[in-house]
């Protein structure tokens, strides 16, 4: 009896030994997937952790460059700046690697931040401060006081003040609106509701190098090697575009003397850049193709304007067309003004398609507190200004003189801008992938 | 008599081991089969998720700055838009559940991803569920709320195995569970 049961116990346990070690094994198979699954997991968060580290650094120091290697949560990351030649652009690559014992070999993981000194086209509206900027033909101080949003007042697309909103009312803003600070508040007929349809953030600038324009400069002096062609200096120009393609520069503006031609834009510059300095630019027509317009003021504290002389619109509507490649900017130091034409009814309706920038002015109507009711000003694009645009001046609760006017962004500026169009001093992150 | 009790005694014992050994054999076999059902069935949770994660880290990726992100958002289909190769194309990316139960006393169903209208790749059988949050945590009500989507999912093996304490006819599907809280878009949220 007691020889075959040690028999049949030992060969029992023999079995059951080897069949728990299959269990085993099992078992631990179905964990080992979760534990390979939880390593990657943290050696991508560690690639996240780096990339975030980089966008930071960049954004807070925009000198950073080269690399740097971190030892972080039991493995390393290596982040890498990568610069565009102009610098308006940085990739940082970060990536991170880890010992994976489960496969007993090394993984890696990615994740790409891409940083951008944002293009002020993609602002349907930016000041500088909300108060008036408008700087009359022969006076460099502003009246200043509060530009209020009130109800009535809509704006689409992004919006952006280095100061603060004053709202009063319910102004309704269709896009993300941000600013410096909180806004300045006002009840208005009763009520306070601003209406933020797409959110709001407080406590963002964005910085307005000087270099802005004048960086353009050189490149409207390397457009054409002729004189007074893509560069003038000392007399102001004008533009008048053709839906053809051509473009009829005249300088001196009134009298032409110098130069009075109409010729193709890609034969006035190669660099899509015209400037004047210690000038004006005078503009009007139908344009095509893609062109920056640059008033630089130099010596002379009163020029570096631009004024608009009457419509000013694509040969292919981007409002009906968005793949339209006809890009119109209209860049200047002191004040981008509408000129005064008294033949204007409060029925007219002047159409600019363009994206604007004034360094130290804003973009306004000539004597806007003057002038008769002009009708509305439709402008398709995007406005950034050194202020808050002054086009008409209400009285008694009405409009009076100048013009009511509506600014709806052009979506194809969120992605690509006219010809050199001025860019924020800061990085922005644009673009996050993670592999 | 004494050789007939020692065998009478060896068999009985014999056979009760036998017994033993044949219990054994089974409740080894029943935890065999249930440790590779669950193995498999974490695998295939985990593959899932990956495919998941590989998706839903790119949700937005290359679109404007206006542009919607995600165009359907349900409780049970989400439909995104994204480069998801990184070649300038604009993808459109469909998770959601299809109407199939796995059976009658299971209603978990089958989990399915297509792209950019492509015929549906079906990743199992499971339980799927989106939540869509805004700002400060509260449920979103429109497209452009969405700051963060709740993403549940139970995978549920098409085998049904007998736990060694239950009866036959209490066998179940195994089922395991993964839930992440995705940032939406880090690339328009994070514009300022």
């Amino acid at each position: 009896m007691g020889k075959s049961t040690v028999v049949y116990i030992v060969g029992l346990l023999c079995l059951v030994s080897y069949a728990m070690r299959n269990i085993n094994e099992g078992s631990l198979s179905a964990r080992s997937s979760s534990d390979a699954y939880y390593i990657r997991t943290v050696n991508h968060n560690r690639a996240v952790a780096g990339a975030n580290l980089g966008t930071r650094l960049i954004m807070s120091d925009s000198s950073s460059s080269g690399s740097l290697t971190r030892s972080f949560a039991g493995g390393t990351f290596n982040v890498t700046f990568h610069p565009t030649a102009s610098e308006d652009t940085v990739r940082i690559v970060s990536t991170s690697s880890a010992w994976d014992p489960m496969t007993n070999g090394a993984i890696f993981d990615t994740v790409i931040s891409t940083v951008s000194h944002t293009s002020f086209s993609q602002f349907a509206y930016f000041s500088e401060v909300e108060v008036n900027g408008y700087l009359a033909k022969d006076n460099n101080n502003p009246p200043g006081g509060n530009m209020w949003k009130v109800t009535g007042d809509s704006l689409f697309g992004f919006a952006h003040t280095n100061g603060h909103w004053n709202l009063g009312g319910s102004p309704y803003f269709r896009d993300l609106i941000t600013a410096k600070d909180p806004p300045n508040t006002m009840n208005y007929l009763g009520l306070y509701a601003p209406v933020f349809n797409n959110g709001y953030a407080w406590g963002a600038t964005k910085s307005r190098p000087a270099a802005n324009v004048t960086k353009l400069e050189q490149a409207a002096v390397n457009g054409s090697a002729s004189a007074y062609m893509s560069y003038t200096e000392g007399e102001d120009v004008a533009l008048t575009f053709f839906s053809d393609g051509k473009v009829n520069l005249k300088i001196p503006a009134t009298t032409g003397t110098i130069r009075n031609q109409t010729l193709p834009l890609s034969s006035i510059t190669s660099t899509g850049i015209i400037g004047v300095k210690r000038g004006d630019i005078h503009v009007k027509g139908i344009y095509k193709g893609q062109v920056t317009l640059v008033a630089l003021s130099g010596s002379d504290a009163y020029k570096g304007n631009i004024w608009i002389d009457g419509n000013i619109v694509a040969a292919t509507d981007p409002a009906v067309n968005p793949t339209s490649t006809d890009m119109l900017g209209l860049v200047a130091e002191r004040m981008a003004y509408i000129t005064k034409d008294l033949t204007r009814t409060p029925a007219s309706v002047l159409n600019i398609q363009a994206a604007i920038y004034t360094q130290r002015g804003v973009f306004a109507a000539e004597d806007y507190s003057t002038i008769p009711l002009s009708g509305r000003i439709k402008l398709f694009g995007a406005l950034a200004m050194g202020a808050s645009t002054s086009t008409g001046k209400m009285e008694s609760g009405v409009l009076a003189h100048g013009f009511f006017k509506s600014i709806s962004t052009d979506q194809r500026y969120l992605k690509t801008s006219p010809p050199m169009f001025p860019r924020s001093g800061n990085y922005d992150l644009v673009a996050w992938w993670e592999k | 008599m004494s050789t007939a009790l020692d065998l009478i005694g060896s068999i009985i014992i014999a056979s009760l081991v036998i017994l033993m050994g044949l219990q054994l054999n089974m409740t080894i076999a029943n935890t065999a089969t249930t440790a590779s059902v669950d193995r498999d069935n974490q695998e295939s949770l985990v593959n899932t998720v990956r495919v998941f994660e590989y998706d839903f880290r790119k949700i937005g990726y290359s679109l404007s700055g206006q542009s919607l992100a995600i165009t359907v958002a349900d409780s049970n289909h989400l439909r995104f838009r994204t480069d998801l190769e990184g070649d300038g194309i604009i993808d459109s990316v469909d998770w959601y559940v299809g109407t199939r139960s796995l059976s009658a006393s299971n209603q978990a169903k089958m989990l399915y991803r297509r792209e950019n209208g492509k015929p549906a790749v079906s990743f199992g059988y499971g339980m799927l569920k989106f939540t869509y949050r805004k700002e400060g945590g509260g449920v979103a009500t429109t497209l452009s709320e969405i700051e963060s989507i709740d993403i549940s999912l139970k995978q549920v093996s098409q085998f049904k195995v007998q736990d060694d304490i239950l009866k036959y006819e209490k066998m179940d599907n195994p089922e395991v569970f993964w839930r992440q809280t995705r940032p939406v878009n880090q690339t328009m949220k994070r514009r300022i």
